[in-house]
């Protein structure tokens, strides 16, 4: 379907005007049924009582009296609104101003029928009642519709007025409604324009808007809110790339310099070269981490997401990691009891889990112990790995979480303080979310799944097409 | 008998070293620059394998690669591809790549999936029901493992990652192909994680023997031969 853009003020208008047309209309044209066949009637009782007076008169006096009475009738004008045919038994008209017999019948009640004046005029509608009489003459009496006293131009007056008063309203309905949603989109069309200008922090205001518009309105913020969002982890994340990188490519460089410079021999040359590609090496590694967090943040398509059990997870990756933990002098105990449905994405969900194992073993003193657990807590499906390290202090956990910090403690240890971003954007991506917490001593995470209900936007009763898709 | 290889890339720099990498290994290879060129030299089925970047000018590589299948040319494609997401490997496994790796990516890694892609061509499909490297015997039915005739105890992943490297015997496995074909999982993981369970497997297999049949190569990988 092409829509064409038009202003609301034509089509508010234009879907009204049929509703105030049918609206005035329709009560006049029911007060025109009622009033005319009103009228109908009260002619309809006159004409009957002038035939059967003039039936009487026949009875009583003849055919003469009668046509008498007609003759004078119509010369004095004394018969008002009412026509005449009487005719006798040869179907002559002996008296009258009408012209022909309008029906086959000789007698009726009351018929709305076209007769004429005389031969020259245009038949009119007449109602009209007729009688036979006494020695095969007839009669009929008739009035013209025209004269049956009908207001028919006041309806019509009445009936334009109302109209006309009608589409005035309506037009001016209709500019209100526009200058109305006008107004209202107007703050929202200013704060796009503001954030085109570059200021993304603006929002629209939702508290002056009417509920529709509010609706509308925290929904954009809502999605403004996560685009400055992403923005702002993209720029952070361009300036850790450039800064790590950076750093990374200064080194490299210095040494290839350095090798291609000096005057050593060729075994000198290749330390230098191997020194080189463990750079890249590592470099490589960083980038993979970065696309990795990068793809976990921008979310999976649902079909990803499968229904899976937690402790099948952990048993796998705990299998995987048992023996690394061993060889570091430490035991990877693995809980999990029973099984834990969750839907997530399998290898991302491991890919976190192993981040965390990696950084306890990092972490652990020769000799202690990691625990792997899945369990189900007051608050959802959880996974905890608990570690007997130096922790991390409370003030700081909320810190590491982003990319590229390290604790000072930590410089020295090789890694690239990407790995415990990756588990946040992880958990995040399943409605989850990452939290450390003093494991007294040593450090325990904790991927908490939140059983949440199905996502509707507030008030999404007002739109319930675009929420049930 | 040299190996025929076509590598399709438009970046003439990565082209150009790959290629060299390539005939340092004593394959012959061909390049071609867009899609339009790499269907049309691959249309007559002549080469052993494809290594068949996805992003490229003119037609992309997954429509030459569907190409090709739907001209009935099974040659082996190797997708190469910066799109790293499950969903992108996925499709382009189900369009009719053999393999699939993410740049970027180490030439050795490279080198050692295309040697397992000719292989397994030469291999056939046969199924085979007993692996022999040197005295170390595999039995793939009743899933036990004898070295000069002495059994070996294995555990589960064990075994699967001892079988693995007899299917592969003579040739280099790396760890992320290992941490693919044995637990599935497609990352990366920070720590050696696979030496450790390579060290474990070794102490079972090697342990007490004069040769050792489980070869580290520096910097690349793993490789399970009886000699050298």
């Amino acid at each position: 379907m092409a829509i064409r853009p038009q202003s609301a003020t034509l089509q508010i208008a234009r879907a009204l005007i049929p509703l105030s047309l049918v609206v005035t209309l329709v009560p006049f044209g029911v007060l025109y049924y009622d009033l005319s066949k009103q009228h109908e009637r009260e002619v309809a009782t006159e004409v009957g009582g002038e035939l059967s007076m003039l039936k009487s008169v026949y009875e009583q006096e003849g055919p003469a009296a009668v046509e008498e009475m007609i003759r004078g009738r119509l010369r004095n004008s004394a018969s008002g609104r009412m026509l005449y045919l009487f005719e006798d038994g040869y179907r002559y008209r002996v008296a009258g101003n009408l012209t022909t017999w309008p029906a086959a019948a000789s007698g009726f009640a009351w018929e709305v029928v076209p007769l004429s004046r005389s031969t020259f005029t245009e038949p009119e509608i007449m109602g009209a009642s007729a009688t036979e009489l006494p020695g095969r003459y007839r009669l009929l009496v008739a009035v013209p519709r025209d004269e049956w006293g009908i207001p028919t131009a006041t309806i019509l007056k009445g009936a334009i007025l109302a109209f006309v008063i009608a589409l005035a309203l309506t037009i001016v309905t209709g500019f209100r409604v526009s200058h109305f949603l006008r107004r209202h989109m107007s703050s929202i069309v200013e704060t796009a324009e503001d954030i085109l200008g570059g200021d993304m922090s603006r929002r629209v205001k939702v508290s002056y808007l009417p509920v529709e518009f509010s609706v509308v309105s925290a929904s954009l913020n809502a999605m403004l809110s996560r685009i400055e969002d992403s923005m702002t982890t993209m720029r952070a994340v361009t300036d850790s790339i450039a800064h790590d990188f950076r750093s990374s490519l200064t080194r490299l460089g210095a040494r290839l310099e350095m090798a291609s410079g000096g005057k050593g021999g060729e075994q000198e040359l290749r330390t230098a070269m191997r020194d080189a590609a463990s750079e890249v090496d590592s470099m490589l590694h960083i980038l993979n981490s970065l696309l990795e967090i990068a793809r976990a943040e921008a979310g999976v398509s649902g079909d990803q997401m499968v229904d899976m059990d937690l402790a099948t997870l952990i048993t796998d990756v705990g299998d995987l990691y048992v023996p690394v933990a061993e060889e570091s002098g430490l035991h990877l105990n693995v809980h999990a009891a029973e099984p834990i449905q969750v839907r997530a994405h399998p290898e991302l969900l491991a890919q976190a889990i192993a981040n965390l194992i990696d950084n306890a073993i990092k972490y652990s003193p020769r000799g202690s112990a990691i625990e792997l657990r899945a369990s189900l807590g007051p608050l959802g499906p959880l996974i905890e790995v608990s570690d007997r390290g130096p922790g991390i202090p409370a003030e700081a956990r909320e810190r590491v979480i982003h990319r590229f910090v390290r604790l000072d403690a930590a410089r020295k240890s090789p890694g690239s303080g990407l790995g415990l971003s990756l588990v946040a954007a992880v958990a995040k991506l399943h409605g989850a979310f990452l939290k450390l917490h003093d494991n007294l001593p040593g450090l325990t995470a904790v991927i908490q799944f939140v059983a949440k209900p199905r996502r509707k936007p507030p008030l999404s009763f007002l739109f319930r097409r675009t929420v049930e898709r | 008998m040299s190996r025929k290889l076509l590598v399709v890339e438009d970046d003439t720099i990565t082209s150009s070293y790959l290629v060299q990498s390539l005939r340092e290994q004593g394959y012959t290879v061909d390049i071609a620059e867009d899609g339009r060129e790499a269907l049309y030299l691959a249309s007559d089925g002549a080469y052993d394998l494809v290594v068949l970047d996805r992003m490229l000018p003119g037609l992309d590589g997954l429509s030459v690669l569907k190409a090709l299948r739907a001209a009935r040319i099974e040659t082996p494609v190797l997708l190469l591809s910066a799109l790293s997401t499950l969903d992108e490997r996925v499709k382009g496994l189900k369009a009719g790549g053999d393999d699939y790796m993410v740049k970027p990516f180490a030439v050795s890694e490279l080198l050692a999936r295309i040697e397992v892609l000719l292989r397994r061509r030469s291999a056939g499909p046969e199924a085979e029901t007993k692996l022999r490297c040197g005295d170390l015997e595999m039995d793939l039915i009743a899933r036990k493992v004898s070295r000069a005739g002495k059994a070996v105890e294995l555990q589960p992943r064990e075994f699967a990652l001892l079988e693995y490297l007899m299917r592969h015997q003579g040739q280099l496995v790396t760890r992320t192909m290992l941490l693919e074909a044995v637990w599935d999982y497609h990352f990366d993981p920070q720590t050696n994680v696979i030496d450790v369970h390579i060290s474990r497997l070794r102490q079972r297999v090697d342990k007490g023997f004069q040769q050792s049949l489980i070869h580290t190569i520096r910097g690349a990988g793993y490789r399970l031969a009886a000699e050298g």
